[in-house]
């Protein structure tokens, strides 16, 4: 993908993120491509399959073809900000 | 071999369904003893394991011979697989290294990556054919395949090598059932492409990383998913595509940790689940091949 391409999806990731928000679901996206990975900050989001499939259908009108949920320790991850004060992953 | 649980291929009248495909494999047999010998690209998928059944029964075992291409790109345990099929049905088997991944061509992954593969393993099995006496070469290409993004199938017809299946009209879910009716275990077996169909076009297909896409897949077999899965390969992090009611399945939280552990224990430091779930030629439309070809059609790279 040219930087242009990378760019342009990374600013669709942004509106995706938001978009999201929109529907419950708070999370930071990462594009890849047309790959769109959704780190969550609730592990739980995407069980309801009705939430998911408007997940899906967001994606889709940001353009991008796939979406993952990444599977993070998200427990690890809130036991390590408790300690140092980070937070979880956004880029 | 490991078997997973696929629906049973029915339709409204299995009945009816049953007589068709019947017809048809008279046809294949009707085939077969036209070209007298054969032999077989066998990969112990569903169809070139029907396919090697129907040869044997009808040509004898003398008259056939099913070759087993192996290299980095095909999974150990379909290999393990398909030598079952073969000891079980009185299939002859010989196996030959393959070396698409020594070709630079095929190795930088374009989208017609196939071609370079399947003209690799043609150009080893047609003159062991003539050296053997056999016949004809043939390969397990059904009729529904050929709707797909399938560029091997070029390397096939330029070397002569014929898709009775195909020729003779065999969808998927026909090979399925017959296979079923005959007793051979692949009926129920997910479709299984080459590893390498795991690798987003463009990017390189090394040993390494197909080695890692197929210990990850082997750890969530053991780990007890069922049905359609493939493991994607994005540098670091591994997207994990399921099928069917096994999505729901691993989205339940408490799960996420044991999925995590068996796809890094491969060697990807992130692991993602695909939420739109199994997808037959996912990285078709990733990579942007949405060209006519692929229009309203099944894309079947895997």
């Amino acid at each position: 993908m040219t930087g242009d391409g990378a760019a342009s999806y990374a600013a669709r990731a942004a509106l995706l993120e938001g978009a999201l928000r929109s529907i419950g679901v708070d999370c930071a996206v990462e594009a890849r491509d047309r790959l769109a990975v959704v780190v969550p900050q609730r592990a739980e989001d995407f069980t309801d399959p009705t939430r998911r499939e408007a997940a899906l259908r967001l994606a889709t009108e940001h353009g991008f073809t796939h979406l993952a949920l990444e599977l993070v320790d998200l427990a690890g991850a809130r036991r390590a900000g408790r300690d140092d004060g980070a937070a979880l992953r956004r880029d | 071999m490991t078997t997973h649980s696929i629906a049973r291929p029915e339709e409204p009248s299995e009945d009816a369904a049953v007589d068709r495909a019947r017809r048809k494999e008279h046809r294949l047999q009707a085939w077969l003893r036209d070209r007298r010998s054969v032999l077989l690209g066998f990969s112990g998928g569903v169809d070139s394991a029907y396919l090697a059944c129907v040869a044997v029964e009808t040509l004898g075992a003398q008259r056939c011979l099913a070759v087993i291409g192996r290299s980095a790109s095909y999974p150990a345990e379909q290999w393990e697989g398909a030598r079952d099929i073969a000891r079980q049905f009185g299939v002859p088997v010989l196996e030959t290294a393959t070396e698409e991944l020594d070709d630079p061509r095929y190795a930088a992954n374009p989208t017609n990556r196939c071609y370079f593969c399947k003209s690799e393993l043609w150009h080893r099995l047609v003159p062991l054919a003539r050296e053997r006496g056999l016949a004809a070469v043939i390969d397990g290409t059904n009729a529904d395949d050929l709707t797909g993004h399938r560029p091997g199938a070029r390397a096939a017809r330029e070397l002569g090598v014929e898709s009775p299946l195909a020729e003779l009209g065999f969808t998927k879910a026909e090979v399925r059932l017959l296979s079923r009716l005959r007793g051979i275990p692949t009926w129920q077996q997910p479709s299984s492409p080459c590893l390498s169909s795991r690798i987003p076009y463009g990017t390189a297909v090394t040993p390494e990383r197909l080695r890692a896409v197929e210990l990850a897949e082997r750890a969530l077999r053991a780990l007890g998913v069922r049905g359609d899965l493939r493991v994607r390969y994005h540098g670091e992090l591994a997207r994990v595509e399921l099928g069917g009611d096994e999505l729901a399945r691993w989205l339940a939280p408490e799960r996420h940790a044991a999925l995590r552990a068996a796809v890094g224990g491969a060697g990807f430091a992130r692991v993602a689940l695909d939420l739109r779930g199994f997808r037959s030629g996912s990285l078709n439309v990733l990579g942007g091949v949405s060209l006519p070809v692929l229009a309203g059609a099944a894309m079947s790279d895997g």
